[in-house]
C-alpha cells in the first residue's frame, strides 16, 4: 500500500517573525528587569552601588529594546 | 537593604565585608564583552571574504535584519554581564565580632545564607592554587565549625585569603576572651 505524503510548508512573513522576536525579547527583558531590581533592592548592602547599577542597566539596555521595537514596527 | 534584614545582636559590629577578588569579575566581564562584539566580527569577516569565495547574498538588502539580530545578541550578552555583576556583588562574607555570615548567590533563584558563631569555629583553611591566584593573592577559604560534618563553609576567589584568615582568627580569639570574661563575671 502506497501512501503519499505531501510536503507541508509553513510560511510566515519576515515582519511577523521580527514582531514575534521583539515580543519574546521584551517579555524576557521585563522579567529579567523585575528579578534584577528585586535582588538589588533586597540584598544589596550599598544604596549607591544599587542606584549606579540599575541606572547603568537601564541606560545600556533600553536603547537596545527600543531599537528592536523600531525595526520590528517599521519593517 | 541586606543589613536591615540581618538581625544583628546587641553590641555586634561588622568588622569587614568581603567579596571575590576583582580579577574574578573582570575576567568574566571581559569574556561577556568579547561575546558582544561577535556580530561585528562576523560582519567584518563576511565583508573581507576574497572574491573567489562568492557570497551570493547582498548583505545591504538585509541591513534591518542584521541590526535586529545584532541588537538581540548584544542585549543578551549585556543581560548576562549584569547577571555576572549581580552574582559577584551579592555574593559576600560578612565578618562581625560575633559571627560570620556567608551569602552565596549561586543563581538568581538560588541563594544560600549561612552563619556560624566565631566561638564554634574549629578550623580555617586557605588554599591558593595556580599562577594568577598566587601573583594576585586570591584563593579559597574553608571554615569548619564544631557542629555537624556538613558545616563547612567554602568560597573561592577571595582576596588576600591569608589576611582574611588572620582577621577571622583574631576576631575568634577576642570573642573567646570576651565570653570567658563574661563567664568569670557571672561566676563571681
Amino acid at each position: 500500500m502506497e501512501q503519499e505524503l505531501g510536503n507541508a510548508t509553513v510560511a510566515i512573513s519576515l515582519k511577523t517573525a521580527l514582531m514575534f522576536g521583539f515580543y519574546i525579547m521584551s517579555a524576557a527583558y521585563i522579567i529579567f528587569t523585575i528579578v534584577m531590581y528585586y535582588h538589588w533592592n533586597e540584598y544589596s548592602v550599598n544604596a549607591r552601588v544599587t542606584s549606579i547599577t540599575l541606572i547603568t542597566y537601564l541606560v545600556t539596555t533600553v536603547p537596545l529594546i527600543a531599537t528592536l521595537g523600531i525595526i520590528a514596527l517599521s519593517f | 537593604m541586606l543589613f536591615e534584614k540581618i538581625e544583628f545582636e546587641a553590641n555586634e559590629n561588622v568588622i569587614s565585608t568581603v567579596r571575590k577578588h576583582w580579577f574574578v569579575i573582570t575576567s568574566e566581564l571581559i569574556v561577556a564583552l568579547m561575546f558582544s562584539f561577535l556580530p561585528i566580527v562576523v560582519l567584518l569577516f563576511l565583508n573581507s571574504l576574497p572574491e573567489y569565495i562568492p557570497l551570493n547574498v547582498d548583505l545591504s538588502a538585509y541591513s534591518s535584519l542584521i541590526v535586529f539580530a545584532s541588537a538581540v545578541w548584544v542585549l543578551l550578552t549585556l543581560l548576562s554581564a549584569f547577571m555576572i555583576w549581580t552574582h559577584y556583588y551579592l555574593d559576600l562574607w560578612v565578618i562581625t565580632d560575633h559571627r560570620i555570615i556567608v551569602i552565596d548567590q549561586i543563581h538568581f533563584f538560588n541563594r544560600k545564607v549561612s552563619s556560624f558563631r566565631l566561638e564554634r569555629l574549629q578550623d580555617i583553611k586557605v588554599s591558593i592554587n595556580g599562577i594568577v591566584p598566587t601573583f594576585l593573592n586570591y584563593g579559597t577559604l574553608r571554615a569548619q565549625t564544631a557542629s555537624a560534618a556538613e558545616s563547612n563553609f567554602m568560597t573561592t576567589g577571595l582576596p588576600d585569603p591569608r589576611g582574611l584568615q588572620s582577621m577571622i582568627q583574631k576576631a575568634t580569639d577576642e570573642r573567646l576572651r570576651s565570653l570567658q570574661g563574661t563567664l568569670e563575671t557571672t561566676t563571681d
